[in-house]
């Protein structure tokens, strides 16, 4: 299993053709009885009502069956690309998602080789307990704090800022349209950085402590360890994370987005954070038209999965192909 | 064999240390804020200004909670779904991802292709909703353990971490004539308890927080899940001041609207009471799981 | 570590057996809820659907002997539900119809949840939602069960609702909804212009009659008050949360004379977007000249309501136009007096909506009201005793259930009715703890309610009651806004003509969408002639995106209206 996916542990002489697949398919029935439950169950789930899928090329009505209303084939996705907003709403997706795999995702790798290198076994276990606490804070509740700390009216920051003499004037921290791309960051950086570290954590605890040592013997420095032995290490889960991501670029967080912009209605800022989720949610679902919607989640799911092989193509490229 | 600390060394545990203390204060703020509104009087909180403490102490907001009498059974029922559906869920998922993690696997491809497309296309909910009612789930608790029994995402960071594992191992008890179910169980889980730690960890806290499949199948109030409850209390506690005096004087219909969104919000006291009831246990159990994020689970497995 | 495993693999069985007894058991006896009432014959309820509803069937509206429980469902997430018959308002209808009641509503995502209803089938017996497409689509699908034949029975609806409330209320010629606040009078107010006290002393007490008064004592209260006595900044005008502006021209438009229906208005007779009406062109720049000037609070567009309630409970707002009426829930009033002893806000006098431009105080427009109220309650074809239901639901539209949801059943609050028919109060309703009035349940279960009966009742109640025991929100609404107030059906149902699905319903949505982005632009502009361009492009774009298509549908239902039930706007600037 260590290494490389594509290295077959054993020759085997191969049969051909399907009486040799079913050969080796019974030859090997243990393994595939740990995987055919899992399948069913996804087949079941998942599958089985995907039909659903057919609303984006229809005009479902309430009441109708999915799958059975009537067909307009590719209206919706007409509409789509001819929406005077739509050039808008995809910059602003990109950007942001742009801007949080820039930020957002290297951020928990360091904050877990970092923790990692804490010695005092009480601090380091107080660190990580504090850190995924904003995970748990929903986004509205998040959204009211964030609007009390970076508040114009004697926020935290502001009163800090002006204390420090670094600005005379409150800044309007939801207030300009072009800080949102930061505060949404920002604000999804605090939230989503010690949850986001406990699977590189939980990866780096599988490393063997000798590997450590011996470098040392070796003459590494403590950074040369990080980088070589830690990161190194974790590198694999690391890629898979960074292809996923990739994967969800036209998802930015809804309900982030919806909460920092007071549903939308935030005038100053509807320039900057509408995003492809917020558009169909405003003009799809409340606008009464459920079939746009599914339209434009069909749309972000097929570009979402070409942008998915392709990193996965790319890291296969460099040895490290996920899929 | 401990190394002298060089200068370098100090510098670097001072920055590190002082990184990690701006991340707890502002990860920590927060919550002790959340905490001192929980316990401050609902009508003072409006007034806005608190900190780290209540202004007006009180109580109430915690009690309005715990008199309501779903909430302890709906503890029961979030305790029991949490608990049943990490094993289940655990059990499931890592078997098809140690599976998956074998690139000897007769269909990998296929099955690996099988598992992407649903995390990016789906069906919709009405049509989910009908398989569920086929299955007989419907207003069941086995609705919040069978369809979340494997979690494809949780499935791949598995199997990354089984790819991970030294195949001398496997190999080694594969020649002294186990078979894959063996290796599974006595070679594979117990090297991996790290992911199995996290990935409980993942489903515990989704199982925990869930409410939406509660919302939609189930009717039986006895069965809704400690989310349900809550939400329910909050916009109880709303509702009931927002009736007095507003309907009557309606304009019309464009007035309508206004009844219902974004109108009082007496209840931030309230609501952070809720955050903290959902929150405190998983904080009080998270050290527990803590400890299975120490270094060297593998080391004796590799040595012995 | 093989103890702990075993330990810990008993201590989930024992677990998983607890849930499931506990899951498992409970189902039972709440399934067969309504199977325990014998009368209703649950086996065959699928078929005497269509028999009972024909009035054929063994109920009649005086005989409630046989206990009756059905399921009753709010189509709004924010609703909150209580138990039926744990306080003394329901149990006492409960004794009345033998009715049980079991209340459940979405907790999200409300559209799904109805899709979902509808799609499976697993309706409830009575629902209250919106009037509007989806309501007509669930009575064209057949799933509403029509009024016609309970009204025969019991003619609480047809007492107390005006002819033309109902036909507005039919859908292809049937009535399937009971209507929730409709009314016959108009009565009460929402909205309306208040001062702050402490502000308005300092600024040296200006009178506050017309809108001019209202922007000097503005600029006043920004430049010579400045800050409160706390030291913090005075904000001369704040309205409560509005992201697109309309609430900020609304008040203003309306001081000019005009009325705003949503984003439309009359003009020359005709139903149009008012944009193209140049007096709502004069508001919107009048808006934009407050905010240039500093005027309105710089955080209107971004301020939750949380944060603009923040700043009124602690003085800070000057010029506050909101619902007054919110100070029963939010005591945004309640507390500024209690914290500082001497303020308050009051409704400036003597106009609530001071008139601009020398115009008389006669021609200006308070809130135009239709008689259909805001929703409706209807009985889906599930239902296996739908008169019972009707029965139950119209009572609360009586004067004498009116009395019942305010200050609860006789016997409790009150044991006799007065002279004029008003209940004679034993204790102050202001002076109730929120246990009794919870234990009561008072003004929850307004399903539906009367807006006349409702009304009339609690004004005078109020104002028989000494003066410092009156509650300010019920004495503004019954004797300075109903004056204000007038009744009129024009309006309703014009948004209905078109289906969202349509390509003018594509349009609609794209059009109201951009006004909703750019109108604050409007306001928020560096210059009047930036407004007037910003104003002039919204206009353009309206016209390029299918308006006149849409204001053409739209006027054909309001030449209707107009012709059926008459108009309002006959004084003033619309006088002919």
């Amino acid at each position: 299993m260590n290494g490389n996916i594509a290295i077959q542990p054993t020759a085997v002489r191969k049969k051909g053709g399907i009486s040799g697949f079913l050969h080796e398919f019974l030859k090997q029935f243990d393994l595939q009885l740990l995987v055919i439950p899992g399948i069913i169950h996804i087949i079941i789930f998942s599958y089985i009502p995907m039909y659903g899928i057919l609303m984006a090329f229809q005009e479902f009505r309430l009441g109708d069956f999915p799958g059975m209303s009537e067909w307009v084939g590719f209206k919706h996705f007409n509409y789509l690309f001819t929406d005077p907003n739509f050039g808008l709403v995809l910059r602003n997706t990109i950007v942001i998602s742009l801007l949080k795999l820039l930020f957002c995702f290297p951020a928990p790798i360091l904050f877990a080789i970092l923790i990692n290198e804490i010695t005092n076994m009480r601090f380091k276990k107080t660190v990580q307990t504090v850190s995924y606490l904003p995970h748990f804070i929903s986004w509205v509740v998040a959204g009211t704090l964030m609007f009390d700390f970076f508040s114009v009216d004697n926020g935290a920051i502001n009163s800090a800022l002006i204390a420090l003499g670094i600005i005379d004037r409150p800044i309007h921290f939801f207030g300009v349209g072009e800080y949102f791309w930061g505060m949404a960051v920002i604000t999804d950086l605090w939230k989503s950085l010690g949850w986001n570290t406990i699977i590189f954590i939980s990866a780096i605890t599988s490393i063997d402590p000798d590997l450590y040592e011996a470098a040392e013997i070796d003459g590494a420095g403590r950074y040369a360890k990080m980088w070589h032995i830690t990161f190194k290490s974790i590198l694999p889960t690391i890629i898979l994370l960074l292809i996923f991501n990739v994967g969800n670029l036209l998802n930015a967080n809804f309900d982030q987005i919806m909460v920092l912009t007071k549903q939308m209605t935030n005038p100053k800022l509807r320039e900057f954070a509408d995003v492809i989720d917020t558009y169909v949610y405003r003009v799809g679902i409340s606008g009464n038209r459920p079939s746009y919607a599914s339209a434009a989640g069909l749309f972000k799911s097929v570009i979402n999965i070409m942008l998915l092989l392709a990193a996965n193509k790319v890291a296969s490229k460099s040895g490290h192909e996920v899929l | 064999m401990k190394r002298k600390k060089s200068l370098g060394d100090w510098i670097f545990d001072i920055v590190n240390t002082l990184i990690m203390l701006i991340i707890v204060f502002v990860t920590l703020y927060p919550f002790i804020n959340s905490l001192a509104i929980s316990l401050n009087d609902a009508d003072d909180t409006i007034r806005g200004g608190i900190t780290f403490y209540p202004r007006v102490f009180t109580w109430r907001n915690y009690e309005l909670i715990f008199q309501n009498k779903l909430v302890y059974g709906a503890y029961i029922i979030s305790i029991g779904r949490t608990i049943i559906g990490i094993i289940t869920g655990l059990l499931f998922t890592a078997a098809l991802a140690f599976g998956m993690a074998h690139s000897n696997l007769k269909g990998r491809r296929f099955y690996t292709i099988l598992c992407i497309i649903p995390m990016y296309f789906g069906g919709g909910l009405i049509p989910y909703y009908f398989l569920i009612r086929a299955l007989g789930l419907m207003n069941s608790f086995w609705v919040y353990i069978v369809p979340s029994l494997v979690g494809i995402w949780n499935m791949l960071l598995m199997r990354t971490y089984f790819l991970g594992i030294p195949i001398a191992l496997e190999e080694s008890a594969r020649i002294d004539g186990a078979n894959y179910f063996t290796v599974f169980f006595k070679i594979i889980l117990p090297v991996s308890v790290p992911i199995l730690a996290t990935i409980a960890l993942f489903i515990g806290v989704g199982q925990w927080n869930s409410w939406f499949d509660a919302y939609i199948f189930i009717t039986d109030q006895s069965l809704k899940p400690i989310q349900s409850v809550l939400l329910s209390i909050i916009s109880e506690a709303q509702f009931a001041q927002r009736m007095a005096q507003a309907a009557s004087g309606q304009a019309g219909p464009i007035d309508a609207g206004r009844v219902g969104k974004g109108m009082t919000i007496n209840v931030r006291s309230l609501t952070m009471a809720t955050m903290m009831v959902t929150v405190l246990p998983i904080v009080m159990v998270y050290p527990f799981l803590q400890r299975y994020f120490i270094k060297g689970v593998m080391i004796g497995s590799l040595k012995g | 570590m093989k103890k702990v495993r075993i330990i810990s693999l008993l201590l989930v069985t024992l677990l998983v057996l607890a849930v499931m007894t506990a899951g498992c058991g409970k189902k039972a006896p709440d399934t067969s809820g309504p199977a325990d009432t014998p009368s209703t014959t649950p086996e065959t309820g699928g078929e005497t659907q269509t028999g009972g509803d024909a009035g054929e069937g063994a109920e009649t509206t005086d005989d409630y002997s046989e206990p009756y429980t059905f399921t009753h469902y709010f189509n709004y997430d924010w609703w909150g539900i209580k138990p039926w018959g744990e306080d003394e308002v329901s149990k006492y209808l409960s004794q009345k119809f033998n009715v049980h009641v079991e209340f459940a509503k979405p907790d999200a995502d409300p559209a799904a949840k109805l899709n979902v209803m509808i799609s499976s089938g697993d309706l409830p017996d009575s629902i209250m939602m919106e009037r509007g497409a989806d309501n007509i689509r669930l009575a064209r699908l057949g799933l509403l069960q029509p009024l016609e034949p309970f009204m025969a029975k019991n003619p609480n609806l047809q007492e107390n609702l005006l002819p033309q409330t109902i036909e507005l209320l039919k859908i292809d010629g049937k009535l399937y909804g009971i209507p929730n606040w409709p009314r016959r009078a108009p009565t009460g107010g929402n909205d309306v212009w208040m001062y702050n006290v402490r502000i308005w002393e300092d600024a040296g007490k200006p009178k506050l009659e017309t809108f001019e008064d209202l922007y000097e004592f503005a600029k006043k209260a920004k430049n010579d008050v400045g800050k409160t006595r706390e030291g913090l900044d005075v904000i001369p005008l704040m309205m409560d949360a509005t992201g697109d502006g309309w609430r900020l021209v609304n008040a203003f438009y309306r001081s000019f004379g005009g009325v705003l229906n949503g984003w439309y208005t009359v003009v020359d007779g005709k139903y149009r977007i008012a944009f193209r009406d140049p007096l709502f062109k004069e508001a919107a720049l009048e808006v934009n000249k407050w905010w240039r000037e500093g005027l309105i609070a710089e955080t209107q567009f971004t301020d939750t309501t949380d944060q603009m309630l923040e700043k009124a409970t602690n003085g800070r707002i000057a010029l506050l136009y909101y619902d007054h009426s919110q100070d029963d829930t939010n005591h945004f009033r309640e507390i500024l007096r209690r914290n500082y002893p001497g303020d308050s806000y009051e409704v400036v006098d003597p106009n609530p909506f001071p008139p601009a431009k020398g115009l008389s105080p006669n021609d200006i427009y308070g809130d135009i009201a239709s008689t259909v109220g805001w929703n409706v309650t209807c009985i889906t074809t599930k239902a296996e005793n739908p008169q019972r239901i009707f029965d139950l639901w119209t009572y609360l539209l009586t004067r004498e259930g009116a009395i019942i949801q305010q200050y609860g059943p006789p016997g409790q609050l009150w044991d006799s009715l007065d002279d004029q028919g008003l209940p004679i109060l034993k204790k102050y309703e202001g002076e109730l703890t929120a246990e009794e009035r919870d234990r009561l349940g008072l003004w929850f279960w307004m399903i539906p309610g009367h807006s006349d009966h409702v009304d009339t009742v609690k004004y005078a109640i109020n104002d028989k009651l000494p003066e410092d025991k009156r509650n300010w929100v019920v004495w503004v609404q019954a004797h300075i806004l109903t004056p204000t107030k007038v009744i009129s059906d024009e309006f309703v149902g014009i948004g209905d003509v078109i289906d969202p699905q349509s390509d003018l319903g594509v349009n609609r949505t794209l059009c109201e969408d951009y006004i909703a982005a750019n109108f604050p632009q409007v306001i928020m502009a560096k210059s009047t002639e930036e407004a007037e361009k910003i104003f002039d492009d919204i206009i353009k774009f309206l016209d390029e995106n299918g308006m006149p298509a849409i204001e053409e549908e739209y006027d054909k239902k309001y030449q209707d209206n107009v012709k059926r039930y008459g108009t309002v706007l006959n004084k003033g600037r619309y006088a002919k």
